[in-house]
This record gives structure tokens, sequence and C-alpha cells, in this order.
């Protein structure tokens, strides 16, 4: 796997996009302490941490997949800066919700070890 | 507050981003900074907030957000800034500060500001939009 911290990015999503591999993507490009942090939810301090919010997301929405569109990327040292549209798929195809969102990923290693995303979380919260 | 000096400076992606923010923090200088480096085409979008479809628009959003909160201009805290082509993509916080120096709020998060012949064209940030629509 390159260390190059783009192309561990692009590898990330990629996985994410696979079907039925949104825990493997996350098992195979984060580093054990990574933090996932998305506005208005709680952070995931750790990769166990981020398993069991991947778990509840696939259990809660059926989710299966990710489909990441990527307008816009750009690379400062290990920051990886991404503008997305990320579709959570269900394994039928059918979208849950598609998210206009930004992002920082930093990588270390060539694994992700932050992973920041922005976005209008009220399609996540309670009414 | 770009004078004839640096304009060759201002053209660089990076550098007008930088100054459109500076000026942004400066006491008073929100409008100003909407009239001095953004197109007169800008788009300015704001999750889950009205796209503003040009400066004129962008201005009357800006006024609006000064006279809702007794605005004076925002301080921005840029944690990560990176550069690809005419897109700079930032990571940051911005206070929304008042005339005594008082913070609003603080919102974290990041934005792509899109640069063509040294003015802003697209302003997006990314964000929890809920403060701005409590009452």
């Amino acid at each position: 796997m390159s260390q190059n911290p783009e192309a561990v990015v692009r590898g990330f999503f990629a996985e994410m996009s696979t079907k039925g591999c949104l825990l493997s993507s996350v098992r195979n490009w984060c580093a054990d302490e990574c933090r996932w942090e998305n506005t208005g939810l709680p952070t995931a301090e750790s990769k166990a941490a981020m398993l069991a919010m991947m778990q509840g997301f696939i259990d809660g929405y059926q989710l299966d997949h990710i489909a990441v569109d990527m307008p816009s990327i750009a690379v400062s040292g290990n920051k990886v800066l991404t503008e997305r549209v990320d579709h959570l798929n269900k394994a039928d195809g059918s979208t849950v919700v598609s998210l206009p969102l930004a992002g920082v990923l930093e990588v270390r290693d060539g694994k992700i070890v932050r992973w920041a995303d922005y976005f209008d979380p009220r399609p996540f919260l309670p009414t | 507050m770009h004078d004839s000096v640096d304009k060759g400076v201002s053209q660089n992606p990076e550098a007008v981003v930088r100054g459109f923010f500076a000026e942004m923090s400066t006491p008073g200088g929100l409008i100003s900074s909407v009239q001095n480096w953004c197109a007169d085409a800008c788009r300015w979008e704001n999750s889950g907030m009205r796209t503003a479809e040009d400066k004129t628009q962008m201005l009357v959003m800006m006024q609006r957000l000064v006279d809702r909160y007794q605005l004076d201009r925002l301080g921005v805290d840029l944690p990560s800034i990176a550069v690809n082509g005419d897109k700079v993509l930032t990571e940051r916080v911005d206070h929304l500060i008042r005339t005594d120096g008082s913070t609003v709020f603080s919102v974290p998060l990041t934005g792509v500001l899109e640069v063509r012949a040294g003015k802003v064209e697209r302003w997006s940030d990314y964000f929890d939009p809920r403060p701005f629509l409590s009452a």
C-alpha cells in the first residue's frame, strides 16, 4: 500500500464505495488511534469506537456502502482536504441520503489518524 | 485594502484567500472584504442556508448577518489550508465577533474557495448550521 497521503485517502474512499466494505475500509486504512469527527455527532476516539459507530450506521440505515463524489481535493503535507458528496447507499443500490460536505483527513505512515467531516447533521438527528 | 503594490501577489489563489480572511478579521471589514476580494459573479454557499448567487446578494446577506448579530468582524483560525490549482480548501474556526469584542458564537467548518484572476468566484462553507437557524 502506498504511504502517499492522497493515495491513502483515495484508497479508503474507493473501498468504502465497494459493496459490503464499510467496516473493512475502516479496518484496513485507519490507525488504531484514529479520531472520527462529524459535526453535531459524537466523536469516535479510536478505531474500535469508529467500527462501533459504523456498525450503528449500517444497522440504523440498512447501509451497505458509501458512494463518494469528490469534486475537490487538495493536499498539504500529511493533510488531505476534500470537498465531497457522500451517497449513503443500501445493498439494493437505493440511496438513504446524499450529504454535501467537506472533510479533512490526516495520514501518518500510510494510515488515517484523523477523519473530520463538516456538514449539516440534521438528517441524522431526531426531529 | 490591497493597493497596486501587492496586486501581483494577490493574483495567487492562496494569497487572495488569506487577504480576504485578513480583511474580514479587521474591525468593520466585513462588507469591504466582500467588495474588495469577490468577483461580481461570486457564489456564496453555506450548509443549510440559502445560496447568494452573486456579489450583490452576498452583500445583502452579509449586511443581514451584521444587523442580526451586531456583527463587527469574523476572527478566523485556519488550522489547515491546501491548494489545488484555483481551489483553496480550508479548515477553519470562524468566530463571529461584535463591536465590543464579545463572541456571538464560533463555527468549526471546512470551506472551499475558488479564485480566478485574483478574485474569489465561489465561497462554499460546510458546517452545522443550527446556531444560525435558532431564533
